[in-house]
């Protein structure tokens, strides 16, 4: 048994992934050169790198989840799957945009993203202090 | 074009590839085993061809770097059965041999 979830990074999603790389690493260059002195020793940079290269061409980025933990399946619940749905209808937000749009308490909306997050269910970035959820999930599927 | 894929092994556990196509060919890829500490995802294997050589990286349980090896590449669908049939011992393993 797995569940299988796809997701695609529109230009919205790429621009807080690259703010968030930059603010991490720096720029391309520094990127680039950091890659080159210390690759090895910083693992998180040739992510960056290839992100950077995608970015630069405008090339798509694309994600599949794979997962093997049936506990997976204790994550999911209705008002989990509103929020997928919510973030996938309005594009990045942050925890605290996210708490507010939806009308509920902020500490239920960063519980319910740490445990999604936790199952890889949604791809959260460091962006300034702020956690936001990226991505656009196209499908969920079940294979038994 | 970037593909990225994650496995999750389980709980806390993830394969992980990330594999750069340019004119549909493979340029760049990074395959890895990651494990959960806290709230961060430390790595503790990673093989990539980023510096123009196949190679694989070994870090300690805290993510620090360990050492380099060369190693042809494999294919991802290999690396999700080697880590998660050894999962955390593997960076005691000879990979080498694997």
């Amino acid at each position: 048994m797995k569940v299988i979830i796809k997701r695609e990074f529109k230009k919205e999603h790429i621009t807080v992934l690259k703010k968030s790389i930059r603010r991490k690493y720096g720029r391309f260059e520094k990127v680039k050169a950091l890659l080159a002195s210390k690759g090895c020793a910083s693992p998180g940079i040739g992510e960056a790198y290839l992100i950077y290269l995608c970015t630069m061409n405008e090339e798509p980025i694309e994600e599949e989840v794979i997962i093997k933990d049936k506990k997976v399946f204790n994550v999911f619940s209705a008002k989990r799957f509103e929020m997928i749905d919510y973030i996938n209808n309005h594009g990045p937000l942050s925890l605290k945009e996210l708490a507010r749009k939806t009308g509920r308490d902020y500490k239920n909306v960063y519980d319910d993203i740490c445990a999604m997050e936790r199952f890889l269910i949604l791809n959260v970035v460091k962006s300034g202090k702020e956690k936001v959820p990226i991505g656009k999930i196209n499908s969920i599927e079940i294979r038994i | 074009m970037l593909k990225i894929k994650r496995v999750l092994i389980a709980q806390g556990e993830i394969a992980e590839s990330w594999e750069y196509y340019k004119n549909e060919h493979l340029k760049y890829y990074i395959y890895a085993y990651k494990i959960l500490k806290g709230r961060k995802w430390n790595t503790l294997i990673r093989w990539d061809n980023l510096n123009g050589m196949d190679h694989v990286d070994i870090y300690d349980e805290n993510g620090n770097f360990m050492e380099s090896k060369e190693f042809p590449r494999r294919e991802f669908e290999d690396i999700v059965k080697i880590v998660s049939t050894f999962r955390k011992n593997i960076i005691a393993m000879d990979l080498s041999n694997l």
